[in-house]
């Protein structure tokens, strides 16, 4: 399936709503501290899933930062 | 045993504040003006689609029982009263005043779907009577503002408009997905937001708007502290 496919068919089910919940709260939400505990690969993983890159990665990788 | 925070608040929700994502009684800690809400924590939870859908949980129950909050980024943990003040104090003004904006309010989010980007008008060059520094930085604040320029919604604004108090968007020119654009709206107006949004679809074409909420206000933490 093409990947434009997909991610229209993924926003127009209820993994909308899932793919919204992983935008809020890894890329969105008061940063306290950097100790986010955020593991990259389980990100990739998720968004692997749900087929779509919805936000930039190098937010999440800047988490990882000390 | 750790905090896990959850949210700011303005003031304490109404009823119990019932449990965290991992059934853990949830406290309030009040921190120069600012309630966190916490939960403790032997190890912070795994990344997954259950616990982030059970951290929104949390989030939107509170939201429901309190009329400001400021939902905190998924993972936070931290090491004990001290250093959960030490994180809040020194930002409480600037997070009293983000508060006060999402008071009363709450999220919508539009994806803006097409098959390609329009056409962004190019970055003017920084003028030459700047110093190395000064120019650097005016060149990256002009960068900045044009990432967040979403031009395919100009045909929606008209009717957004006069539902939206402030808005945070983000390119991604990654087609299909062109943009994420976050909108704090006035709560109750969800419904009208959605009907404005299906009602210029047709003039939105062949650009796709994906309105999704409404949602805790997670976009409008203060930008500064990120």
């Amino acid at each position: 399936m093409a990947a434009r496919d997909e991610a229209r068919q993924i926003l127009d089910r209820a993994d909308a709503s899932l793919l919204d919940v992983v935008d809020n709260l890894l890329t969105k939400g008061v940063v306290l501290s950097g100790d986010v505990v955020v593991g990259l690969a389980g990100v990739d993983l998720l968004y692997l899933r749900l087929s779509v890159l919805l936000c930039a990665a190098d937010r999440i990788a800047d988490l990882k930062r000390p | 045993m750790s905090h896990y925070v959850y949210a700011l608040l303005a003031e304490a929700p109404r009823g119990d504040a019932g449990a965290g994502l991992g059934a853990e009684p949830l406290r309030l800690v009040p921190i120069g003006g600012v309630l966190a809400v916490v939960g403790e924590m032997a190890a912070p939870p795994a990344v997954s689609p259950g616990t982030l859908q059970a951290h929104d949980a949390v989030v939107r129950r509170l939201a429901a029982a309190v009329d400001a909050i400021l939902p905190v980024r998924f993972g936070t943990v931290l090491d004990g009263d001290t250093a959960l003040a030490d994180a809040i104090a020194g930002r409480a003004p600037r997070l009293r005043e983000a508060l006060a904006l999402v008071a009363g309010r709450e999220q919508m989010t539009l994806r803006v779907f097409g098959e390609a980007a329009a056409a962004l008008d190019p970055v003017s060059p920084v003028v030459n009577d700047l110093g190395p520094g000064a120019r650097y930085l005016e060149d990256r604040r002009r960068r900045t503002r044009r990432e967040a320029e979403v031009p395919e919604l100009a045909p929606l604004r008209r009717r957004l408009d006069p539902l939206v108090r402030a808005e945070h968007s983000h390119r991604h020119d990654t087609p299909p997905l062109l943009a994420s654009v976050y909108h704090l709206i006035e709560r109750g107006r969800a419904p009208a937001y959605l009907d404005a949004v299906a009602a210029g679809a047709a003039a939105l074409a062949p650009t796709r708007a994906v309105a999704t909420g409404p949602w805790p206000p997670y976009a409008f933490a203060p930008e500064e502290l990120e």
